[in-house]
C-alpha cells in the first residue's frame, strides 16, 4: 500500500478542499484517498503545479539554470489541490477536514470500479482517463429525467458521444429522438437497435394555427392578414371534419377561400390588399416549403418507435424550416406525453430527444419557436418522461436558461474562454480548476458531471464501433480517388478510341 | 519617519553626493596595476567541494531570549549533492553578549559541519562564507572581563574533556553546553563569562583541528572593509569594484597571524601564531561581484589558479552556488522565529507590544 502514497496534505484544509505536496507526479483528474478520523475519503486531483525552490523567476541567465540543474539534479516539488468527493462508502462529504500531514494515496481501483458501476439503469460511457482499467457507467434514469448537455468545440467528439449514448439507450430498450441537422445519423448502424428514419415533413393539417401562420410568415402585428387567414383556415378545418374534402385539399380549400374574397366585388376594398398579401404568402410558402409540406403525411408522433433511434433528417432543410419542424415535434412530444399520463392516450413511452446544433435552434440572443419548446421541456420534461440532450459546439450562443436546466454535462475539449465561462455559469459543480483542464483534453476525453454520475469524473469516451458518417474526412484520400477516377476515365476513352481502331 | 527627512534629503542631496566616494579620486596608484585580468577556465577534472553557511536569530522577551541557530554544509562531487546539518533552539537570559554568544554557536556548528564533511566525504576544497582569519583573531568578548586565574582553571579542567568529545566525529553539536551546570556551580560569580569563555575555547579547538588537517579551506566574503592595497580609508573591495571590471584577481597579500595579533591565544598558541594567510580579491566573471578570498597558507600563483578554476566551475552569476544554496537553506527569518514560537507558545510581553 505504501507505494501508492503520493504526498501529504499541507496548509489549512477544509472538508471539501485540501492542498498537498508531492514528490511523485500524479495526474489531474486522478482519484486519491485520504484516511483520517477513522474513515477513508475519496478526492479528485483538480490542479497540479511543479516548481523548484532554486530555479525561481528571478534567474535571468539560462547558464545559471543549467548549472543549478547539474548540481541539484531534478529536485522539484509538486503542489496540487484535491476536491474531496466524500467517504468511499456513501460518498457523503465528511464533517471534519483532514489533518494537515495526512497521507494522500492513489485511490484503489476496486473502490473506483464499485463507484462507477450503476446497478439499475447502466449505460457504459467509457473508462477513466487516469485509471484506464476502471469502466465508467452513468445512470440512464438520472440522465433522461435531468437532461444532458454535450458540449465541445468542433471535432472533439460530440457526435461520437451521442452515438455511444444512443447505442447504450437502445440496449436498454430505450427510445431516442434525434434531430439530425447534418444527416449524420441516418446511415448509422447501431449494435442494439434500429434506425427509424423520419422524413422532415409536416402535414399542415396537424399544425396549430399559429404554427401554420408562422410558416406562412405572417408577421405578428399583421392583424388583418391574420384575421382572414384564420377565417379561411377554420373553414377548411370544418370542411375536413365534415368530410367534404380530403387532407390533400386542405391547403387548396384555404386558397380557394382567399381567392373568393379577392374576386368578390362587394368585398371591402380596404381589406382586399391584405387578403391578396395572404394569398401571395401562401403561394410563397408552398414554393419554399413544398418539400416539408405533405398533405398525406401522418403525425410524426405516431411514427415514433421503441428500441429505436428515431431520426428526423434535417440535413436538407434550412434553418427556418428546421425551427418549424423541431418546435412542432417538441411541442407535440410534450403534449402527447401529458395526454398519455392523463388519459393513456398519446405517446406511450418516455423518450430522450437529442438536439444537435442546439445553439442554432435555441440561441441565446433571439427568440425562436424551438427555443420556446426546448426550454419548456427542459423545465417540465422530467415529470412527463421527456428527456432532453442539447448538443452544441458553441455553448456561449446556446440559450442559458435551457443549458442551466441540464443537470448532467459531458464536456469535451473546449478552448474558447467565453464558452468555458458560459458552461461554468450553468453548472455549479464545475470548478475553476476543472475548467482549466478543458483545453488540454484530447479527442474523446470528457469531464462528466451531474446526477447521472456519483462523482464528477474525467472519462475517455468509448469510440463508437458502428459505422458512422460525419467523422473527419480523409481529404487527401478524396482528392486521390477523384484524380484516379479522372485518369481512369481518360484511359478508358483512349482504350475505346483504340478499340474503335482510331490509332491509325 | 518624520516627513522633514524628505526635505533634509532634498536639501543635502548635492552635498552628500559630492562626498560619497569622493576619496576614490585620491588614489595614487592605478588600481588596475594591482589587478590581473585572468579568464578562468572551467575545470572538468573531478573534485569534491563543500560549501557551508549558518544563521541565527532571536526573539526577545523581557525575561529571556528565544534563539535559534542552524548551519548546513553541502557537498558536491560532480554528480550528487549531500548535506551535513545542525540546529539548536533554546532560551537564554538577556545577557549583554547575546549576539557574540549566538555568533559563536553558529560558527562552531559551521566549522564542525565542514570538518565532518571533510572527514566523511573526502572533500578537496571546503568553502566558507565569511572569514576564518577573522574568526581566529577576533578576541573573545569576555577576554578582559574574566580574571586570569579563572581562565586558567577552565582551560586546565575542561580543555582535555572538550578535546576528547571533539575527537568523536559524529558529534556536530555544541560540546561546551555539557558543562554548563558544572560551570554555573563552580564559578558562580562569573558563570556567564565563564561559559562564553569555554565556548570560545571550543571554537578555537575545532578550528585548530580542522586547520591542522586541511589547508584547502577557502573563506569567501561578499563584503570587506580591509584596506591593504591603497593607503586610503576606502575599502579595497570598493575600489576594485569600481575600477577593475574584468574576470581575474588581485595580487595576493600575505598576512602572518604572528604580526597581526599581539596577545597570546588561550590554546594552540604556537600553531595559530605560525599560520600565514593569503588574501586576494577576485571576479569569477566579467562585471560579476568582487569577492574577497582568504586561504590559510602562503599560496603560489598555481594554487590560486587551481582554486579559482574549481570555484568557478560550481558558480552561478559569479558566486559559488553551494554557498548560495546553503545560505538560502539556513537563513532564519523573523517569520521563522514567529512560527517556531507558535510551537513553543512562549507568551510574555516583549516590551514592544505597545508600539
Ligand atoms: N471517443 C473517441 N475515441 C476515438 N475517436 C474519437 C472519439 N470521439 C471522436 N473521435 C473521432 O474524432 C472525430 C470527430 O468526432 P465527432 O464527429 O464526434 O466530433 P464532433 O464534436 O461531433 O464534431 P462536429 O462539431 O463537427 O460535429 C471522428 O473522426 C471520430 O472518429
Ligand atoms: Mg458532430
Amino acid at each position: 500500500m505504501t507505494d501508492k502514497v503520493i504526498g501529504r496534505c499541507i496548509g489549512e484544509t477544509s472538508p471539501t478542499m485540501v492542498s498537498f505536496i508531492s514528490k511523485k507526479m500524479p495526474r489531474v483528474g486522478e482519484y486519491v484517498s485520504l484516511e483520517y478520523d477513522g474513515k477513508i475519503v475519496l478526492g479528485m486531483i483538480e490542479s497540479l503545479i511543479r516548481g523548484s525552490v532554486s530555479i525561481t523567476n528571478e534567474i535571468y541567465d539560462p547558464k545559471t539554470i543549467e548549472k543549478i540543474r547539474q548540481i541539484e539534479g531534478d529536485d522539484h516539488y509538486i503542489k496540487g489541490s484535491i476536491k474531496i468527493l466524500g467517504d468511499i462508502e456513501l460518498l457523503k462529504i465528511p464533517r471534519t477536514p483532514p489533518p494537515p500531514g495526512t497521507e494522500v494515496k492513489i485511490a484503489d481501483s476496486n473502490v473506483l470500479k464499485k463507484i462507477f458501476k450503476v446497478e439499475y439503469a447502466p449505460l457504459k460511457l467509457g473508462n477513466l482517463i487516469t485509471q484506464e482499467d476502471v469502466e465508467v457507467e452513468v445512470d440512464i434514469n438520472k440522465m433522461v429525467t435531468r437532461h444532458l448537455a454535450v458540449l465541445a468545440m468542433t471535432g472533439a467528439g460530440k457526435s461520437n458521444t451521442v452515438a455511444v449514448l444512443v447505442d447504450g439507450l437502445l440496449k436498454m430498450n430505450g427510445s431516442v429522438l434525434i434531430f439530425d441537422m447534418h444527416s449524420e445519423y441516418v446511415n448509422i448502424k447501431f449494435n442494439n437497435g434500429n434506425i427509424n428514419t423520419l422524413k422532415p415533413v409536416l402535414n399542415p393539417f396537424y399544425l396549430e394555427f399559429y404554427e401554420f401562420k408562422r410558416l406562412a410568415r405572417i408577421p405578428d402585428n399583421a392583424y388583418v392578414q391574420e384575421r382572414y387567414l384564420r377565417k379561411a383556415y377554420k373553414l377548411a378545418e370544418k370542411a375536413m371534419r365534415e368530410s367534404l374534402v380530403t387532407h390533400n385539399d386542405f391547403l387548396q380549400v384555404i386558397e380557394d377561400q382567399l381567392n373568393k374574397w379577392i374576386n368578390d366585388e362587394n368585398f371591402d376594398n380596404k381589406d382586399k390588399k391584405s387578403v391578396t398579401d395572404v394569398a401571395n404568402k401562401l403561394e410563397y410558402m408552398k414554393d419554399r416549403y413544398g418539400n416539408i409540406l405533405d398533405m398525406n403525411a401522418s403525425d410524426i408522433i405516431d411514427n415514433l418507435k421503441l428500441k429505436s433511434a428515431n431520426v428526423i433528417d434535417l440535413g436538407s432543410v434550412d434553418e427556418y424550416a428546421s425551427d418549424v419542424i423541431v418546435s412542432h415535434v417538441m411541442r407535440k412530444v410534450l403534449k402527447k406525453r401529458k395526454d398519455y399520463l392523463r388519459n393513456e392516450e398519446g405517446l406511450k413511452f418516455p423518450i430522450f430527444s437529442i438536439i444537435e446544433e442546439a445553439h442554432i435552434l435555441a440561441p441565446n440572443n433571439r427568440p425562436t419557436e424551438s427555443k420556446r419548446w426546448i426550454s419548456r421541456i427542459a423545465r417540465e420534461g422530467r415529470k412527463f418522461g421527456v428527456g432532453l440532450c442539447l448538443v452544441s459546439q458553441s455553448p456561449k450562443s446556446l440559450d442559458s436558461d435551457s443549458l442551466s436546466q441540464a443537470n448532467n454535462m459531458i464536456i469535451l475539449r473546449l478552448v474558447e474562454p467565453t464558452d468555458q465561462r458560459h458552461v461554468q455559469m450553468a453548472s455549479e459543480s464545475l470548478s475553476d480548476d476543472l475548467i482549466t483542464q478543458l483545453p488540454s483534453l484530447n479527442i474523446g476525453e470528457a469531464i462528466v458531471l451531474g446526477l447521472m454520475t456519483k462523482i464528477p469524473t474525467l472519462v475517455k469516451i468509448d469510440e463508437f464501433k458502428g459505422k458512422m458518417a460525419g467523422g473527419d474526412l480523409d481529404i487527401i484520400g478524396e482528392w486521390d480517388i477523384k484524380i484516379k477516377n479522372e485518369e481512369k476515365r481518360l484511359d478508358d476513352l483512349n482504350q475505346e478510341y483504340k478499340d474503335l481502331g482510331g490509332d491509325y | 519617519m518624520l516627513e522633514s527627512l524628505y526635505e533634509k534629503a532634498l536639501q543635502k542631496k548635492q552635498e552628500i553626493k559630492m562626498n560619497f566616494n569622493q576619496d576614490m579620486d585620491r588614489i595614487e596608484i592605478n588600481p588596475c596595476e594591482r589587478w590581473k585580468n585572468y579568464p578562468i577556465k572551467e575545470s572538468n577534472q573531478k573534485f569534491i567541494i563543500s560549501g557551508g553557511d549558518g544563521s541565527f536569530n532571536q526573539k526577545r522577551f523581557l525575561s529571556s531570549i528565544l534563539y535559534a541557530v542552524d548551519a548546513e554544509c553541502l557537498v558536491y562531487d560532480g554528480q550528487n549533492l549531500k548535506k551535513v546539518e545542525n540546529s539548536e533552539i533554546n532560551i537564554i537570559p538577556p545577557y549583554k553578549y547575546v549576539r557574540d554568544i549566538l555568533r559563536n554557536y553558529m560558527s562552531i556548528m559551521e566549522i564542525k559541519n565542514s570538518y565532518h564533511a571533510y572527514k566523511n566525504y573526502n572533500v578537496d576544497i571546503s568553502l566558507f562564507d565569511g572569514s576564518i582569519l577573522g574568526n581566529i583573531i577576533r578576541p573573545s568578548p569576555v577576554e578582559n572581563e574574566l580574571p586570569s586565574t579563572i581562565k586558567e582553571e577552565i582551560n586546565n579542567r575542561y580543555r582535555p574533556q572538550l578535546e576528547r568529545i571533539l575527537k568523536n566525529e559524529e558529534n556536530t553539536g555544541l560540546a561546551s553546553s555539557q558543562f554548563s551546570n558544572e560551570i554555573e556551580k563552580e564559578f558562580e560569580a562569573y558563570k556567564v563569562e565563564s561559559m562564553i569563555y569555554l565556548e570560545n575555547l571550543e571554537n578555537l579547538l575545532v578550528l585548530g583541528m580542522f586547520l591542522k588537517e586541511s589547508k584547502k579551506i577557502v573563506s569567501l566574503s561578499k563584503t570587506s572593509t580591509r584596506t591593504d592595497y591603497f593607503n586610503i580609508s576606502i575599502p579595497d573591495m570598493a575600489i576594485f569594484e569600481r575600477y577593475c571590471k574584468m574576470e581575474g584577481y588581485s595580487k595576493p597579500i600575505f598576512q602572518d597571524v604572528n604580526t597581526s595579533v599581539k596577545r597570546d591565544f588561550p590554546i594552540l598558541n604556537k600553531f595559530f601564531r605560525d599560520l600565514k594567510f593569503t588574501v586576494f580579491y577576485c571576479r569569477l566573471g566579467d562585471y560579476k561581484n568582487v569577492l574577497k578570498i582568504e586561504l590559510p597558507f602562503k599560496a603560489s600563483k598555481d594554487d590560486i589558479h587551481d582554486i579559482l578554476i574549481k570555484i568557478k566551475s560550481i558558480s552561478t552569476e559569479g558566486y559559488p552556488y553551494l554557498l548560495k544554496k546553503a545560505h538560502e537553506d539556513v537563513i532564519i527569518k523573523m517569520d521563522d522565529m514567529v512560527n517556531l514560537n507558535k510551537i513553543l507558545n512562549l507568551v510574555e510581553r516583549t516590551g514592544r507590544d505597545m508600539l
